[in-house]
Formats: structure tokens, C-alpha cells, sequence
């Protein structure tokens, strides 16, 4: 199995899932300031980049077994460039914001963990499945 | 390394809480206030409030990608609040009737700061949500920081 997928995805979404957690500190800081516009993470082109996967997927039934096709589309799928944009209306809701905060930071810590998971397989595997 | 930087935005918004509460408090401490010790009456202040968020970022759609986001969170360009200036509300002033007073004026009128009690209890709520919130992100935040720094050191 080759894990660089998996890697490449999972550094990638907590990478974005970091940037999310900026936005909304940054908007739970800036909520009383008059005229503030709410930092928003989208991700432009994601759609293109995961057509594109999907393409790349179709040719590649041949060459490939089932699962490195949807890790390739996958990892097609997440190269679409985040960005932290500001929104065109102003006004920050203090509850949303926290809400969302906290949706994030489970989301985060459920990356993180899928990322150590990844590690302690190839550990295993490096040690010949012995433990400790 | 760029998520350390969102601990500052967030300690700035706890900053500008705590001005606020400050600035709040001292208005309902001087709510029975006829006369400061410059002879007139206390006026009481508001706190303003400015970010550093850029003007027009978001009609023109300025967006920030991945790899120029770590290079502004790296270069503290996520909008901070800050106490830009602390200014005297404009509030009629109340006039209590009471001769007796020294302060009073030659028709017997004391005259008393317009605060509104009510109102200020209803900021204090505010700010305190506005202080927990903050202390919340930035607790969350490092939180995740310490997750992420124990990649790879458990078994």
C-alpha cells in the first residue's frame, strides 16, 4: 500500500483545517469592531480539481487497483487552493462563530489522530510487526 | 510557524474587552457624579474599537491563498482589534432638582452624567461574552497547538 497519499491528504486538510481556526479566532476577536467583514476559508477551483481527479481516475482503471484510483481522485480533489477571503457583508455572529469553532477543532483533533494512526501503521510495519 | 500568531489576535480581542470593561465600569461608578475635580460635570466615554482589516478587501474579492496565507499569519496580517480612541459619549446630561446641593446651578438643578444603568449592565454582559468568547478561541487554539506538536511522540 503506499501511504503518500494518505499523507499528502491528511497534512493538507489539517492544514486547512488550521487556517479555518485562524479565521474564526480572528472574527470571534474582531466581532465588536464596527464595519468588520468575517475571514472565510472557500476554496476556489476545488470542483475543477476534483473533475480533473475523476478524469485522471477513469484513465487510470487499467494501470491501477481500485484503491490507489480514489486516493489519487482524492488527493486531486483537495488541491484546490484554499484561501481565506473576506465576506462582503459585515457583522459577526458571536455564537455561529463559536459553533463553528468547535466543529473545527473536533474535526482537527479527528485529522490529527488519522494522521498518528497512518504513522503507527508504518511503524509497525517497519518493526515487522513486532510491538514495542 | 503561523498558527502562534492566532494566540496574539486573540489575546488582542481580550485587550480590547478588558477596555471596554474598564471604560464601562468607571461610567457606572460616576453615575451620581455632579462635579469632577476639574469643577465640571463627568462626561461619560465609550471605547472605539478599530481593526487592522484592510478597506476593500472584500468588494474586490482579495483573496489570500495557501501559501500567501502562511506568509501573512507569518507576517501578523490576520485583522487585529484594537482601542484606537477612548471618546466622550455624547449624552444629554440629567438634571436632578435638589437646592440644597452644593453643585447645584442657580434654579436648583444638580446636573448628573446621562448614563443609563440599564444599558450599562447590558454592555458588561456584552463584554464578558466578548471576554469568554476570546478566552475560549484562544484556549481551543492552544490546544490544538499542543495536539499537534505530540504528532508522532506517542506509540
Amino acid at each position: 500500500m503506499n501511504t503518500d497519499p494518505i499523507f499528502a491528504i491528511l497534512s493538507r486538510a489539517i492544514d486547512i483545517s488550521a487556517m479555518k481556526q485562524s479565521a474564526h479566532a480572528a472574527n470571534v476577536a474582531n466581532a465588536d469592531v464596527a464595519g468588520y467583514r468575517r475571514l472565510e476559508v472557500t476554496f476556489d477551483g476545488a470542483l475543477d480539481a476534483a473533475l480533473a481527479g475523476q478524469d485522471v481516475a477513469t484513465a487510470g482503471v487499467q494501470a491501477h487497483g481500485a484503491d490507489e484510483r480514489s486516493l489519487a481522485a482524492a488527493a486531486s480533489a483537495e488541491q484546490g487552493t484554499p484561501r481565506l477571503v473576506t465576506s462582503t457583508t459585515e457583522g459577526v455572529r458571536l455564537d455561529q462563530e463559536m459553533a463553528q469553532m468547535a466543529q473545527n477543532s473536533v474535526r482537527y483533533q479527528a485529522l490529527l489522530t488519522a494522521f498518528e494512526k497512518t504513522m503507527s501503521l508504518l511503524r509497525l510495519a517497519a518493526r515487522e510487526g513486532r510491538e514495542g | 510557524m503561523g498558527m502562534f500568531s492566532v494566540l496574539d489576535v486573540s489575546a488582542a480581542g481580550m485587550d480590547v474587552q478588558q477596555a471596554r470593561l474598564e471604560v464601562a465600569a468607571a461610567n457606572l461608578a460616576n453615575a451620581q457624579t455632579s462635579r469632577g475635580s476639574d469643577g465640571k460635570a463627568y462626561e461619560p466615554l465609550t471605547v472605539v474599537v478599530r481593526s487592522t482589516q484592510v478597506e476593500g478587501n472584500g468588494a474586490t474579492g482579495g483573496a489570500r491563498s495557501g501559501a500567501a496565507f502562511a506568509q501573512s499569519v507569518g507576517a501578523n496580517l490576520l485583522p487585529r482589534p484594537a482601542v484606537s480612541e477612548v471618546v466622550p459619549l455624547d449624552l444629554a446630561p440629567r438634571l436632578v432638582h435638589d437646592p440644597g446641593h452644593p453643585d447645584a446651578d442657580e434654579r436648583g438643578f444638580v446636573t448628573y452624567p446621562g448614563v443609563d444603568p440599564v444599558a450599562l449592565m447590558l454592555d458588561l454582559m456584552n463584554i464578558s461574552r466578548g471576554y469568554e468568547a476570546n478566552l475560549r478561541a484562544f484556549d481551543l487554539t492552544r490546544s490544538l497547538l499542543q495536539r499537534t506538536l505530540e504528532i508522532g511522540s506517542r506509540r
